[in-house]
């Protein structure tokens, strides 16, 4: 049987590297897939995802003494909301970096991510903002179903619900209140 | 908000959430808040640009997801070398620290990823 997050989580805060690689191994692949679409184009030049991933998962265990994910699907929206403030960190960095002239014409197309480019920043900055507004739960049902497009019977499991049914109804009227959140950060500017 | 607008709007929120199309017009009827149809819209737009970075296919990621809570072991014996631990992962590649019996010291092992 599988151990839970917070088994492997306790044992790899106390040193057991096969606890951290089985934790890693957990969530490497859909924390790749969230940051593939969220790297800025000079930072897919100049970063290996995986790296990121990997650096980020490992600092996040570091820092993260007083957590204890109530169920599986918290410690993976722990770990985006980590990944994007890294991402964040990155482009913070790259704009410190020193200017190289016509380069720069290039910069803010390329400080955009996928998901940037297609959405807009503005619209991005207000879903961030709104989504933190939501209940840790719905924040998570969110996160799991529009962002890492999880199935409602793998959401149902990483949110501890009954059935995937259940599970769908929690992310439809999260997605509703997201709506109504985000409207009324809109109306505030 | 009504219920019955309330009702619309979480009948929205379910065809966004399913990835089911469908027709913004009646939908802005069935509302009656543009302002709020726009949020709509963008999230609708966000799960599908979502959708689609998580189909593509990336280097270093298995094109079959891995179901959450999967647990991917590492081999015990590579040769003559016997696996301790893993060290590092990346896109293409494994790191394992390894004892080699002829050198009677640990050793790192990387491991190319298979396909």
């Amino acid at each position: 049987m599988n151990e839970t997050t917070s088994d492997l989580l306790t044992r790899a805060r106390a040193g057991d590297p096969l606890a951290r690689n089985q934790l890693f191994s957990r969530f490497r692949e859909p924390l790749l897939r969230w940051a593939h679409g969220r790297l800025p184009g000079f930072a897919r030049d100049i970063l290996d995802t995986d790296d990121l991933v990997q650096l980020t998962f490992m600092r996040t265990l570091e820092k993260m003494d007083g957590f204890v994910p109530r169920h599986e699907g918290a410690f993976l929206a722990y770990m985006r909301m980590t990944l994007l403030n890294q991402i964040r960190d990155e482009i913070r960095r790259w704009r410190r970096r020193p200017k190289r002239g016509d380069l720069d014409e290039t910069i803010s197309a390329r400080e955009a991510s996928p998901l940037e480019q297609a959405m807009g920043r503005d619209v991005m900055e207000r879903y961030e903002r709104a989504l933190t507004q939501l209940e840790p739960d719905q924040q998570e049902a969110v996160i799991l179903r529009l962002e890492l497009a999880f199935s409602y019977e793998e959401i149902a499991q990483q949110l501890e619900r009954p059935t995937a049914g259940a599970a769908r109804l929690l992310v439809s009227r999260a997605v509703a209140r997201l709506a109504t959140r985000m409207r009324r950060l809109r109306e505030d500017v | 908000m009504t219920l019955d607008e309330e009702d619309r709007l979480l009948r929205l929120a379910e065809s966004i959430s399913d990835g089911v199309a469908f027709d913004w017009n009646s939908a802005g009827a069935a509302v009656g808040d543009d302002a709020l149809l726009d949020q709509l819209r963008s999230l609708e737009r966000l799960a599908a640009v979502c959708r689609r970075s998580v189909e593509e296919r990336i280097p270093g990621v298995s094109a079959d997801r891995v179901a959450p809570g999967a647990v991917v072991p590492p081999p015990r014996r590579w040769g003559p070398l016997t696996i301790l631990e893993q060290i590092g992962r990346g896109g293409f590649a494994d790191v394992f620290r390894a004892h080699d019996p002829s050198l009677d010291r640990e050793v790192a092992l990387k491991l190319i990823h298979s396909g």
